[in-house]
């Protein structure tokens, strides 16, 4: 196969000037010999000396990961980490679903016995604190470990080896949480853990201390993980890649990853807050020694509230990319939709009061946070007219993900409806802490995220495994989800408007919502059931479905432009950008950069605006020192709930590990 | 999902070099670089931290009213000293920096080890300085906070310090050269940004109760 | 694996944390344990006091739910009214390592049952008995005899001193030591 290296033999006159995609200045100041400036090695193999299947092997033995059970956990591949994430994110959602599917057994009918309150306690905060820090926020970072750097057309995810430390600490952060339930140390007092009841008085024991730390976990992996994202979205795009050329699912990460920056540390300064009352004696939250327990409401909403944009931001992301790939056309309004994105991110840090409406504040206050709350509907609602819209001008192709991001709309803008009536005071303090608040939030969630992520599931399987989903499992997993959604969440406003508080393990059968409850209970299991689909159409698609070619869906951003599932290096060459939609408008021969080294892991830095090519680093080699760090780490915040010196004693161990991993190795691991 | 049916070439688009990066250099001082990106992200993300804290602090002042609770404000004489040599040594940290940039070794060696030894200081004062709170984390709420937000500050100066005194380990090694420079920058940008966390938090501390 | 992973399940699942569990619901309240208790090492005869304990104290002591209600049935039944935060006041103090009648849970629920003289009440009949069992484990966490992480953190309260949980561990002293109180000035 022979391919021209010269830029002029197809008609490409989207391709811009050679020139415009290179800033070409040295990095020695003026005068300054820079080693950086140093001609590269002559006898390195550069990627302009090579070319076909010698191209990809070479590549994909440099970019590899090794065998064997060290050569797994030293893997900084963004694809490796990125399904990892992705399937232990799934696993917390389907322990988070059994919690829930539990519940609803025993809420199936009034004075059932069949979980006890403290037991029911435990389950319910397991349940939030799961779908919270363990499933929402880590599952948009997942799809963005995995898919940013094939759709921004580079080799890796910034700091690849942090990456794999992050993925390491959410995972010991979630097992150990998992575990503590099952060892009865389970968190009992909501996934919000609302001082005075989370406090050192009347919540005894270890149990909320495990919480407490799974939230520095959780939020250490997190915050990593959106620097990583922000990084590679400004420094690591393809040449040519200018901001208005970022797909919106990219867009949406961005925004998101911005968002976690800025709210998470909320929740780490209330939760150390919490933690120090109960295990050293401060008294931030204690009234009677000058503190206040609202102080911890105000922190934990300043987080708690973006949270819900952290988990619906990047659904957006998953319906543009899906609604443009499936209407055959490119995004209507595209500028007012990231716009819409960045207002939304805006926004989300002005409504937190909303939620403490009934804690007394004063009335100005409550009136400015219900007009913000108000507000916000209007970025959300140009998102959802401009899909509309693309949907109405393209030409639709109704598979599977399509469906979902059809579920997505109905239920969504339900939950936004029901979420416009909790936004005036008068209601909300109706409803506050009852069933119908519980129907909101599931149509909110379950619609602004499990929806659209379900949908992107089935649309990037075949670029994560090389085979497509069963199209017949998915339609039957569609519509089980769909009816059972809406059969055990719709009952729940009525339950909920009938005066069903939140959090009671039982009813009394003179209350009369023993029906209702029995039918959200029947729609629980038809719930439960479309995911058995789901999992059997996950398992069996993955060794036997059809092959899918690297582009199936006849997309057009640069993730499609790769095998199914990409090799090591993601592209044989960086591709060059002209477009928003790269596939599109190169249907047979894309542009692409030559010159980085085959030998080495080399990546292009590129500037943060106009993404022209600046610089070429290195990007890390495999290192186990990352999961070594993971473990010191998490050896020291276990240790920390039972004696505050493990913060002194288990600080050395981390610091070896850290030396270990940043030390330079050697001539060709020149990176951090 | 470990079936790998990767796809023969000929089913691959073909490429078309229009761009060539074979001179690009292989890193950049400042902005340029990835690195100088992300600790930025990590600054941004421990200043609203910082923030929090201070908005916390401001939160519990607004609770009681009077302030500081039964206790004297703490020892201002140690604490403006500790300030008063952050802010100089914020110029030998610029002139690591620069000289980084021009890739002096000589020079740069000389100022991370007078930035060692000055972090090392710092350290040894904040100690003090901790001890003449006037305060226990344990007494009431405001000498919660107080020891929040200087145990909150003094994990970045350890945390700058010991990476500041790697550093300089490794800048004497034969992984002196190349790359390392731009990590020298970068740790001189998170020590500056150690600094202007700590102006407002000794406004806030140690001038606010005396007002 | 599998066979592995399901095995670990099972042993963490019986090895459950005794320290966290929570009774909401109670024996019922005329109930009453029997323990067999010496308080003086003295006995008639060649062989010391036979003692028996059935060691359902330890159930309790070994509970932080367990001590953590006793913490606030202490107040509720004005044990501070006497004996202060454990320091003591018109009766003995609570927290060092000298006990009259013996500084075992079972000694301490045998005081607070049967009372003592020179002031300490019988409260029979008054305190349903795992109430009593509670409030004894928490006298014994106030010294600081039973393990850091089942002991109390602060109360939302005044702050007299560091909560249980933050005071060093304590060494009890078995029973029959006359205290400083009730010695005879000499």
């Amino acid at each position: 196969m022979t391919q021209t290296l010269a830029p002029h033999d197809v008609a490409l006159d989207a391709v811009p000037e050679p020139t415009r995609l290179l800033t070409g200045q040295p990095a020695g100041m003026p005068g300054v010999q820079s080693e950086a400036d140093a001609p590269p090695d002559p006898r390195e193999l550069r990627d302009d000396q090579v070319d076909g299947q010698e191209l990809t092997a070479r590549l994909a033995r440099t970019w590899g990961t090794r065998k064997g059970i060290i050569g797994a956990l030293s893997t900084v591949d963004h694809k490796i980490i990125g399904r990892r994430y992705i399937i232990t994110a799934f696993i917390f959602l389907f322990l988070g679903g059994l919690s829930a599917v539990a519940m609803r057994m025993q809420l199936a009918r009034p004075e059932s016995g069949l979980i006890g309150p403290d037991l029911y306690n435990q389950l319910f905060t397991m349940h939030g604190t799961t779908m919270m820090f363990l499933f929402g926020v880590p599952i948009g970072e997942a799809f963005a470990v995995f898919l940013l750097p094939l759709m921004l057309g580079t080799r890796n995810i910034a700091f690849a080896r942090l990456n794999a430390y992050s993925y390491y600490v959410y995972l010991f952060g979630g097992a150990m949480i998992w575990f503590a339930f099952m060892l009865n140390i389970g968190p009992d007092v909501g996934w919000f853990a609302y001082v005075p009841l989370s406090g050192p008085e009347f919540s005894p024991g270890k149990r909320v201390d495990f919480w407490a730390q799974m939230i520095t976990f959780t939020e250490v992996a997190g915050i990593a993980v959106a620097v990583q994202i922000v990084v590679t979205v400004f420094k690591m795009r393809a040449p040519g890649m200018t901001l208005d050329r970022i797909p919106l699912f990219v867009w949406a990460e961005l925004v998101n990853a911005f968002i976690i920056i800025f709210a998470l540390p909320a929740v780490v300064t209330a939760s150390v807050m919490l933690i120090m009352d109960r295990l050293v004696g401060t008294h931030f939250f204690n009234p009677a020694e000058g503190g206040d327990a609202l102080l911890y409401q105000h922190l934990f909403w300043f987080f708690g509230h973006p949270e819900v944009y952290i988990i619906f931001i990047p659904a957006t992301g998953w319906v543009s990319a899906i609604v443009v790939t499936f209407s055959r056309r490119q995004a209507f309004g595209y500028i007012p939709l990231v716009l819409s994105m960045i207002a939304t991110g805006f926004l989300s840090f002005g409504l937190w009061v909303h939620h403490m409406f009934t804690t007394g504040l004063p009335q100005l206050g409550a009136s400015f946070f219900t007009a913000s709350s108000m507000l916000i509907a209007i970025p959300n609602g140009i998102q959802i007219f401009c899909w509309i819209a693309t949907l109405w001008d393209g030409r639709p192709v109704f598979r599977t993900p399509l469906l979902f991001v059809m579920g997505f709309f109905f239920i969504f803008v339900a939950g936004g409806l029901s979420g416009i009536m909790l936004a005036s005071v008068p209601i909300d303090a109706q409803v506050h802490d009852t069933m119908f608040v519980v129907a909101h939030f599931h149509y909110v969630l379950i619609g602004g995220n499990v929806f659209p992520l379900l949908g992107a599931v089935y649309y990037w399987f075949p670029k994560f495994t090389g085979r497509m989903m069963s199209e017949r499992l998915g339609k039957w997993h569609f519509w089980l989800a769909f009816i059972g959604f809406n059969i055990t969440f719709f009952p729940m406003h009525i339950t909920g408007l009938m005066g069903m508080p939140r959090r009671v393990y039982t009813y009394l059968p003179e209350m009369g919502w023993g029906n209702l409850n029995l039918i959200s209970t029947l729609g629980a299991t038809m719930l439960f059931a479309s995911f058995v689909v789901f999992l059997v159409n996950v398992v069996v698609s993955a060794r036997r479905g059809a092959l899918a070619g690297p582009n199936p869906w006849d997309a057009g951003t640069l993730e499609w432009a790769t095998s199914s599932p990409p090799l090591p290096q993601n592209f044989d060459r960086i591709p060059v950008v002209t477009n928003r939609e790269p596939l599109w408008a190169h249907r047979n021969t894309l542009p692409v950069v030559a010159g980085l080294s085959v030998e080495n892991r080399e990546v292009i830095i590129s500037t943060a605006t106009a993404g022209r090519a600046d610089l070429k680093e290195s990007s890390p080699e495999p290192s186990i020192w990352p999961f070594l760090a993971a473990i010191a780490t998490t050896v020291t915040f276990i240790g920390s709930i039972f004696t505050p010196w493990a913060i002194v004693w288990g600080g050395l161990p981390t610091t070896i590990t850290l030396l270990g991993w940043f030390w330079p190795k050697g001539v060709k691991e020149d990176e951090a | 999902m470990t079936a790998s049916p990767h796809q023969p070439l000929s089913t691959r688009l073909h490429h078309n070099v229009v761009l060539n990066v074979r001179r690009l250099p292989s890193y950049g001082h400042g902005s340029r670089s990835s690195q100088w990106w992300g600790i930025m992200g990590f600054c941004a993300a421990e200043g609203i931290g910082f923030v929090l804290a201070f908005g916390a602090y401001f939160y519990l002042v607004f609770i009681n009213g009077v302030w500081p609770l039964s206790s004297k404000p703490p020892d201002i004489y140690t604490s403006t000293f500790h300030t008063a040599l952050m802010l100089a040594s914020l110029w030998p940290n610029y002139l690591a920096r620069k000289y980084s940039e021009r890739e002096d070794l000589l020079k740069v060696r000389r100022y991370l080890v007078i930035m060692s030894v000055l972090g090392a200081a710092l350290l040894g004062l904040r100690v003090v300085e901790i001890a003449l709170l006037h305060t226990k984390w344990d007494h009431n709420a405001y000498g919660s906070i107080v020891w929040l937000l200087l145990g909150f500050h003094t994990l970045h100066l350890v945390t700058d310090v010991v990476n500041t005194i790697v550093l300089t380990v490794l800048m004497f090694t034969r992984h002196g050269h190349g790359r390392r420079f731009n990590n020298v920058g970068q740790n001189a940008d998170y020590w500056t940004f150690v600094v202007a966390a700590w102006i407002p938090l000794y406004v806030i501390v140690y001038l606010f109760p005396r007002w | 694996m599998r066979n592995l992973l399901t095995a670990s399940i099972a042993v963490l699942i019986l090895t459950a944390c005794e320290r966290e569990d929570r009774e909401y619901r109670a024996n019922p309240v005329t109930a009453e344990t029997e323990e067999k208790i010496a308080l003086s090492p003295l006995s008639g005869g060649p062989s010391p006091p036979v003692e028996r304990r059935s060691g359902i104290g330890q159930g309790y002591e070994e509970n932080a739910f367990h001590v953590a209600q006793g913490k606030k049935l202490y107040v509720w039944f004005n044990c501070n009214g006497c004996h202060a935060n454990g320091g003591g006041g018109s009766g003995p103090p609570l927290m060092d390592d000298r006990w009259t009648y013996g500084g075992q849970i079972e000694n301490i629920v045998q005081t607070i049952r049967e009372g003592r003289p020179n002031g300490m009440p019988s409260f029979r009949g008054k305190i349903p008995d795992d109430q009593i069992w509670q409030i004894a484990a928490y006298v014994r966490s106030m010294g600081r005899n039973v393990r850091k992480d089942v002991a109390p953190g602060r109360n939302d309260d005044m702050h007299p001193a560091p909560a249980e949980q933050r005071r060093p561990p304590g060494e009890v002293i078995d029973g029959g030591q006359i205290s400083p109180s009730a010695q005879m000035p000499q």
